[in-house]
């Protein structure tokens, strides 16, 4: 299918459509976010402090006068970042393992994959709250916490594409006239697998930024005083009373983000891989 | 069957052992001396070495695990460093408060899930299925502090209809229990419902298409009759696998319903261990909790095993 036609039916897809413009709308707010951001995110006015929103401040302010529409655009920036570089890592990691274990099957399969069994059943915010405890707290902990939660996924889901496409006739094709097993898999097999590796991503992204905010929301995560959802939320907690808008604001933030991150990955599931629709 | 249940079991086992060197491993990916982590700096030597020795930090790795794995197995999960309490008995208070909440949702779960599952696929791509299917959607993408944190600002801040945090045991005052039950049940249960409905009514549309299904409406039987009596059976079987995962998924997600709601079960209790280094107390919780989702996953599979012959006569 070519790459238009793709985006064609993506957009045409109703729930998928809206998805990509929800996860478009936070991509602009995560690149744009000093462009769009009428104040400084960090600057405190204590005199303006838990205002409601306003024609000065479109979302209201916090508990130190700091600009919530600016925090949330940075937020923005902070959640996108950490679900990207965590689905990287994820991905290099995984993709190779469950790859390799898939196409070479027998033990080295058996011995992978069972280590990836042991990893997944851990409830994921368990075990990335466990790894952020022994590598410290911060976004760098974060980000490789939750690449590490989504290695054995993104194994598992390459490692069925794989094995799915191991027999067919064009692998077979490929062997007879002398391509080596790493040339067969890379230039074969794997562009042959991508659908549902890039669905099982798209949903590990939306993932990603739950388990960010989460982490946040514990105190275990992206310390103040940079915006991130999740701290942002778990603050509110004590103001909601006399200020509803500083938890309705973040509140929404992520619950929009993983809506249009969710319904994305389920429009391209329908689009790409028309099998694997419920 | 017996088979079956021998290779599961097997695979549990070496699933277990592994999760326990996960587990173990969290104190030695710590960046420098973890001891030195979880007691500060500026701490006498003397008191260090102490701990260091408590902790069997002074052998060889392989020795540690042992000695680790040795005490886990007889029940002894180590201290407390901050408490000194045994972490086995705080863990043995909490889990009870725990499951009690992860029963709860598990409840709403169900009761949210099995009609709108099937009232969406029997009256398929009307307005009622759209509905259904964005509530689970939004089920599905509405973190839970998200949820929880905007429940509590309606129910029991705006309405007042609900306490807005804490926990009462039913021995004390089972109205009482109830009512601080009912808003951390739904936040963690939401989720549930929205990964169940999609399941159930996926299940019962596959069902719908079948010969036997006809059959029965050709025989005259009433169109709920048929749901009840034939459908829904064969439809929940795949719905119940799903259920076994989400189990996981539920006890992950009590760390922080838990945390909103000072609700004071084992995730708050992880949380704690997290925020004040207590590495005994969030290794043995770690432990415990993803112990507990991998038994639940196994049940959940033998049960399924159990009511389809398919598998249960193999």
């Amino acid at each position: 299918m070519s790459r238009r036609r793709w985006w064609r039916r993506l957009l045409g897809h109703r729930l998928g459509g809206i998805g990509a413009v929800l996860a478009g709308l936070l991509l602009v707010a995560a690149i744009g976010a000093p462009v769009l951001a009428r104040d400084d995110p960090l600057g405190m006015r204590m005199t303006e402090a838990l205002a409601p929103p306003s024609a000065s401040h479109w979302f209201g302010t916090d508990q130190f006068g700091r600009d919530e529409w600016a925090r949330v655009l940075y937020g923005a920036r902070l959640s996108l970042t950490v679900g990207l570089l965590s689905m990287l890592l994820a991905t290099a990691v995984g993709i190779p393992l469950g790859a390799v274990a898939g196409y070479l099957g027998g033990p080295a399969d058996a011995v992978t994959m069972r280590v990836m069994d042991a990893v997944l059943a851990f409830p994921a915010i368990l075990l990335a709250i466990g790894l952020v405890a022994a590598l410290g707290p911060g976004t760098g902990s974060g980000i490789v916490a939750i690449g590490i939660v989504y290695i054995p996924v993104l194994a598992r889901v390459t490692r069925g594409a794989v094995l799915a496409r191991r027999g067919d006739e064009y692998v077979d094709a490929a062997r007879a006239v002398g391509a080596s097993d790493w040339g067969i898999l890379r230039r074969h097999i794997l562009p042959n697998s991508s659908a549902p590796v890039l669905v099982q991503v798209t949903v590990g992204f939306a993932s990603a930024v739950v388990i960010e905010a989460g982490l946040s929301f514990l105190g275990a995560g992206t310390p103040p005083p940079t915006p991130s959802w999740g701290s942002m939320l778990n603050e509110a907690r004590q103001f909601m009373v006399v200020a509803p808008h500083v938890a309705v604001v973040p509140g929404a933030a992520i619950s929009l983000a993983v809506l249009g991150i969710n319904l994305l990955g389920d429009g391209m599931r329908d689009v790409l891989d028309p099998r694997l629709s419920a | 069957m017996v088979r079956y249940l021998e290779t599961r079991v097997l695979a549990l086992l070496l699933v277990l052992l592994l999760m326990s060197v996960v587990v173990f491993s969290f104190l030695h990916l710590t960046p420098g001396d973890p001891v030195d982590a979880m007691l500060g700096v500026e701490v006498e030597q003397e008191t260090k070495q102490g701990l260091r020795h408590e902790l069997g930090l002074d052998r060889p790795l392989l020795a540690q695990y042992a000695l680790w794995m040795g005490r886990a197995l007889r029940g002894d999960l180590g201290t407390s460093i901050r408490s000194r309490q045994g972490v086995s008995a705080i863990i043995g208070e909490k889990l009870p408060i725990t499951l009690e909440l992860t029963l709860a949702a598990s409840v709403v779960g169900l009761a949210i899930a099995l009609p709108a599952g099937v009232l969406a696929a029997v009256r398929r791509s009307s307005t009622l299925d759209l509905g259904a299917m964005g509530i689970a959607l939004g089920g599905v993408s509405i973190p839970s502090f998200s949820l929880g944190v905007m429940l509590i600002l309606l129910f029991a801040l705006h309405w007042r209809i609900f306490p807005a945090i804490g926990y009462i045991p039913w021995s004390r005052d089972p109205a009482g229990a109830l009512r601080h039950l009912v808003l951390p049940a739904i936040t963690l249960g939401l989720g549930l419902a929205g990964a169940l409905t999609r399941m159930v009514r996926s299940g019962v549309l596959e069902e719908l298409g079948r010969e036997y299904v006809r059959t029965a409406r050709a025989k005259g039987l009433r169109p709920s009759r048929v749901i009840t009596r034939h459908v829904l059976r064969n439809a929940l079987l795949p719905a119940l696998t799903v259920l076994g995962v989400q189990i996981s998924v539920l006890l992950g997600g009590a760390v922080i319903t838990e945390q909103i709601f000072a609700w004071p079960g084992v995730g708050q209790l992880a949380v704690q261990a997290v925020l004040s280094r207590d590495y005994p107390v969030l290794q043995g919780t770690i432990l415990v909790i993803a112990a507990i989702a991998t038994l639940v996953q196994l049940a959940v599979d033998l049960a399924y095993a159990l009511m389809d012959p398919r598998i249960r006569l193999a």
